[in-house]
C-alpha cells in the first residue's frame, strides 16, 4: 500500500487509488474502544468499525472498501506495510 | 457553528481570503488575523528518478523506494531533498470568533493556521497538524496538541 500523508490519499501498490482518508469527527486510535478482533477497533460516534491498516493485506484492505466504500481504516506512518508518496489522484 | 468533532465542541472556521474574511465580519464573526508562517520543522522529501532510455520520471518520497522505479533503467537525476510541501491561499488567514466565544471555552479548530508538527516518519519527513482543539483566552487561542496523531477515515 502507498499513502500520501498530505492529501490523505491511498493507493493501492500498483498505483490504482484506494480512497482519501477523512474522518469529520477527528478521531484517533487510542480513543476507540476494542473489539473481539486485534484488526479494528469500534468507533462509538459512527458504530463502525474502523480497522488497522498495519494488520491487513492489501487485498483485504481493497475487499473490505469495495464492500464499503465507506470502511474507515487507521494509518500510522511508520508502520512497515505501506510507502509514502507524492503521487495525487484526482477524485471525480 | 456544527459541533463536528469528537468532544462535540463548538467547531471555529478559518478563511483563507480577504473576500472569505470580510464576508465573515459583515456576517458578526470577529477575525482574528494571523499570518501564515512555514515552519522550517515541516518537511518532506522528494528523489526524481529517471528512464535512461524513455526520459519518463518517477517521484520518490521513500528511500526504499528509489531502487525500485524503471529498475536497473532508472537513474537518480535529483537525490532526495527535503522541501516545505503545503501551499496556501494567502500568506494571512484569520479564525472566525463568533461574538458569544466565552474565556476558556474548548473548541475546535478546523484548520490551523499556525503550523505544528502533526505527525512524524521515521524517514525525517513531518507534516503539518490539519485541525486540533484549543481553549479561548480571550485573545487567542491555546491549541491542545495531542502526543500523537494517526490518520484515520
Amino acid at each position: 500500500m502507498v499513502y500520501n500523508p498530505i492529501t490523505h490519499q491511498l493507493f493501492a501498490d500498483d498505483g490504482s487509488f484506494i480512497k482519501t482518508l477523512h474522518c469529520p469527527l477527528n478521531k484517533q486510535w487510542e480513543d476507540l474502544n476494542s473489539t473481539i478482533t486485534l484488526k479494528a477497533r469500534l468507533c462509538d460516534s459512527c458504530n463502525k468499525q474502523i480497522y488497522d491498516s498495519a494488520l491487513l493485506k492489501e487485498n483485504e484492505l481493497i475487499n473490505l472498501i469495495k464492500n464499503d466504500p465507506h470502511t474507515c481504516i487507521k494509518i500510522d506512518l511508520n508502520q512497515e506495510n505501506i510507502y509514502l508518496t507524492h503521487q495525487t489522484y484526482v477524485e471525480q | 457553528m456544527s459541533n463536528n468533532n469528537e468532544s462535540n465542541l463548538r467547531v471555529i472556521k478559518t478563511a483563507r481570503s480577504k473576500e472569505a474574511i470580510n464576508q465573515a465580519a459583515k456576517e458578526g464573526y470577529w477575525p482574528l488575523v494571523k499570518p501564515v508562517i512555514p515552519s522550517p520543522e515541516i518537511k518532506t522529501k522528494y528523489a526524481v528518478i529517471q528512464h535512461s532510455e524513455t526520459g519518463e520520471i518517477e517521484i520518490s518520497a521513500d528511500f526504499r523506494f528509489d531502487s525500485m522505479a524503471f529498475g536497473e533503467k532508472g537513474n537518480k537525476v535529483i537525490d532526495f531533498t527535503f522541501y516545505y510541501p503545503y501551499h496556501f491561499e494567502n500568506p494571512y488567514a484569520a479564525y472566525l470568533i463568533p461574538k458569544d466565544l466565552k474565556i476558556n471555552e474548548k473548541v475546535f479548530l478546523e484548520d490551523l493556521i499556525e503550523d505544528i508538527v502533526g505527525s512524524t516518519w521515521n524517514q525525517g519527513d513531518s507534516y503539518r497538524l490539519a485541525s486540533s482543539e484549543a481553549v479561548w483566552d480571550g485573545t487567542n487561542f491555546k491549541i491542545l496538541e495531542n502526543e500523537k496523531v494517526d490518520f484515520i477515515g
